[in-house]
């Protein structure tokens, strides 16, 4: 047993940060929170060149051929960047869906360079259940729409993005003239397809808490109020202390996770990644809050990224049924057992 | 990342789950301290006796000679197997290991793992809670030996112990940290009174012990003169992971116990989510001690990073507790009773071991390199 990432895994995630601290500045922030969609777009090129949205395709169909771990190492990086791509669901969500139940000709076009955007319901949960959403949308991405089990694309040629979503970075589209997926229960692969979306969300959310910490951490071993620098009071230290506890106990279940996902039961997996995007997605809301609050009065105005990754936090932990169908999960899973032994 | 089992460690797991299976006690475990104690102890010792105690301790001194994954093992597999809380006083044999005489090794270690002689810690004092180098009791060197006058408070297990891994100042000149050593205190000697101090919810699980003219012998002290600090805290230290104390099977078992108590009147939406936010956590403590115990098998040092495994766990109690006030019987009922004497009892774990406060202070000061 060694709970730890590798050598190679290190590299990729420190190549990854490099590469998202120059692309992914504060100005194609603001272009993208804009909907200038071409700074998107660029972006999400400039990571399919580099082989980062094809990780979960195995290399004989033409993909970088990657782990679950992989993966999350690099929506990790994207999230301490926040970065306005859909790597998770286009990069993770998607290309699970497709290597469970898709068509060959669709995974060859993702490995060309097309994009799939996972359609959930509008309440976020997935399946959809009726009038839908695609899931962090981006220009010319085909939607993928699960229908009693078997998978329906559907091209979006006239997208119209929600108004009402209060993360810009992460856009939403209606989908019109769906969908009905009945209630039986998700089939052994799509559950694990749940689970690699979920442990995907988690590590983004992980990667906006650990960016929001240091962030915090930085600013107050320089900003000086009475004659003293800020993190020299305990108030403060205690607000980054905890941070720090979420942060890094975030790190352990997400890393865990995304390793048991792939290597264990469909059970097992379910189990470990619902309790990553439970712990995690909550876990970045507290501390971006408590970013926002060591950073003072920039850390809520405009053109500060403090905000965006809040944004970020809340609709992440709340995608694809969030914390709240996480923990539904996981409760029933108890109830069950207790009822089985009682 | 491999989760999976070495050859070795699968093997492990398959004796310990096979013994679990059949010596795991139906009963649950009795409230009251006196008769849980006992519970315990006999559990462990059966537990000892098949060979699953003391894992990584060298085989000389009465352990088993394997590593740090398999006490992971072994806390995992107590989860799974609801099986009785184990004593949390492993971490006492430490400083044997690093600090004692050979002699001292042979002579205390062996009994101490198996039970037979029961360890507890004298560190703490009315005026050295959260500032601890403040101890007071006095260690004066006199006929080739020590003669001892003070007060210990706080001192866990300690009506229930026959030694006591003690604190003293032997020098009052030197700085505060350099001028104190460990001592090995058996506590039926004279001038040695121990007094149980009640907890709330009834248990007398701590003590005051006093320490009135005590005289020990020169073969008392544990490492040189003025390593005593030293020693408190490489101890502490192995006192701050839910493996080290054995909580995480804990907390699973009274996750279970919930789950079949939980009053069917509630709404079964919020009966999942509050049930479910608890599984989660306890997976996160879990995956949080595997992380950091392979950390340590591979040579790190984790040090100070301790703390936050001590807050999680500190987290991960009082959430639990929360969550079965909300979700337990209703106010009539026994269960409801028992459940409260649990959460009384949690409000305990912010404090002991350091409080969350001083977990805090190291981390924000220590991990994140604030200025203090």
């Amino acid at each position: 047993m060694r709970f730890g990432l590798t050598d190679e895994q290190e590299l990729l995630q420190a190549t990854v940060r490099d590469f998202a601290a120059v692309t992914f500045d504060d100005s194609r922030r603001k272009a993208a929170a804009d909907s200038d969609d071409r700074s998107r777009l660029d972006a999400w090129h400039a990571l399919h060149d580099l082989g980062l949205t094809t990780m979960l395709i195995p290399q004989e169909l033409g993909g970088s051929g990657g782990s679950l771990t992989d993966a999350c190492v690099v929506a990790e990086a994207l999230g301490a960047a926040c970065a306005p791509v859909p790597y998770v669901g286009a990069a993770i969500a998607a290309p699970s869906l497709l290597l469970a139940c898709g068509s060959s000709g669709d995974i060859a076009d993702l490995v060309a360079g097309a994009t799939y955007s996972v359609v959930v319901d509008r309440d976020l949960s997935w399946p959809a259940k009726g009038p839908a959403l695609a899931w962090d949308w981006l220009p010319g991405a085909v939607a993928l729409v699960l229908e009693r089990g078997a998978l329906v694309t559907v091209a979006l040629d006239h997208p119209h993005r929600l108004e009402h979503s209060y993360d810009p970075l992460h856009p939403l589209v209606a989908v019109g003239g769906v969908v009905s997926h009945d209630a039986t229960p998700l089939s052994e692969d799509l559950r694990r397809v749940l689970a690699f979306t979920r442990v995907g969300l988690a590590s983004f959310c992980l990667g906006l808490a650990s960016s929001a910490l240091e962030e915090a951490v930085g600013y107050a071993g320089v900003r000086e109020q009475y004659g003293q620098r800020i993190g020299s009071f305990q108030a403060v230290q205690h607000l980054c202390a905890d941070m720090l506890v979420d942060v890094e106990s975030s790190r352990s279940i997400v890393y865990g996770a995304s390793w048991v996902a792939q290597e264990s039961s469909a059970d097992e997996a379910e189990r470990r990644c619902a309790a990553a995007l439970s712990w995690a997605g909550s876990a970045a809301i507290r501390v971006c809050e408590s970013s926002i609050q060591v950073l003072g009065g920039i850390g809520v105005t405009q053109e500060h990224v403090a905000h965006h990754r809040l944004r970020t936090a809340h609709l992440f932990s709340s995608a694809f049924g969030g914390v709240r169908a996480a923990n539904d999960v996981l409760g029933g899973h108890r109830l069950t057992s207790s009822r089985a032994k009682g | 990342m491999d989760l999976r089992d070495s050859l070795s460690e699968a093997d492990f797991r398959q004796r310990l789950r096979g013994w679990l299976a059949d010596n795991v006690p139906d009963q649950r475990e009795p409230n009251q301290l006196a008769e849980r104690w006992e519970h315990m102890k006999a559990f462990q010792r059966r537990l000892y006796e098949a060979g699953f105690v003391a894992l990584s301790y060298p085989k000389e001194f009465g352990g088993q000679g394997l590593g740090l994954m398999e006490e992971a093992i072994l806390s995992q597999e107590l989860a799974r197997a609801n099986a009785p809380s184990i004593l949390p006083l492993g971490h006492l044999g430490r400083p044997f290991l690093t600090h004692a005489s050979r002699d001292q090794r042979e002579r205390y270690l062996p009994p101490l793992l198996r039970l037979d002689e029961i360890w507890c810690q004298g560190f703490s004092e009315p005026q050295a809670g959260s500032d601890l180098a403040n101890i007071r009791a006095r260690a004066v060197s006199e006929q080739g030996g020590y003669r001892i006058d003070g007060q210990k408070m706080w001192t866990s297990y300690g009506v229930f112990a026959d030694y006591c891994l003690l604190l003293a100042r032997t020098d009052p000149d030197a700085p505060r940290h350099k001028g104190i050593s460990a001592f090995i205190l058996p506590l039926d000697v004279k001038g040695v009174t121990v007094r149980p101090i009640v907890l709330a919810n009834g248990d007398e699980e701590f003590a005051e012990v006093f320490l009135d003219g005590v005289w020990l012998g020169g073969n008392s002290i544990i490492g040189r003169p003025g390593q005593g600090w030293e020693i408190a805290l490489s101890t502490i230290a192995h006192e701050r992971g839910a493996t080290d104390t054995g909580y995480l099977a804990k907390f699973e078992r009274y996750l279970s116990e919930l789950a079949v108590e939980v009053d069917r009147q509630l709404d079964a939406g919020l009966v999942r989510q509050k049930l479910g936010s608890v599984a989660a956590l306890l997976q996160v403590l879990e995956m949080q001690t595997l992380r950091q115990l392979s950390r340590r098998a591979s040579g790190e040092d984790i040090g100070s990073e301790s703390s936050i495994d001590k807050l999680l766990m500190t987290t991960a109690e009082q959430h639990l507790m929360a969550v079965a006030l909300e979700l337990s019987p209703d106010h009539s009922t026994g269960a409801r009773a028992a459940w409260f004497d649990r959460y009384i009892y949690g409000r305990a774990g912010s404090i002991y071991g350091g409080t969350s406060q001083i977990q805090k202070n190291i981390l924000a000061q220590r991990v994140l390199g604030l200025p203090r």
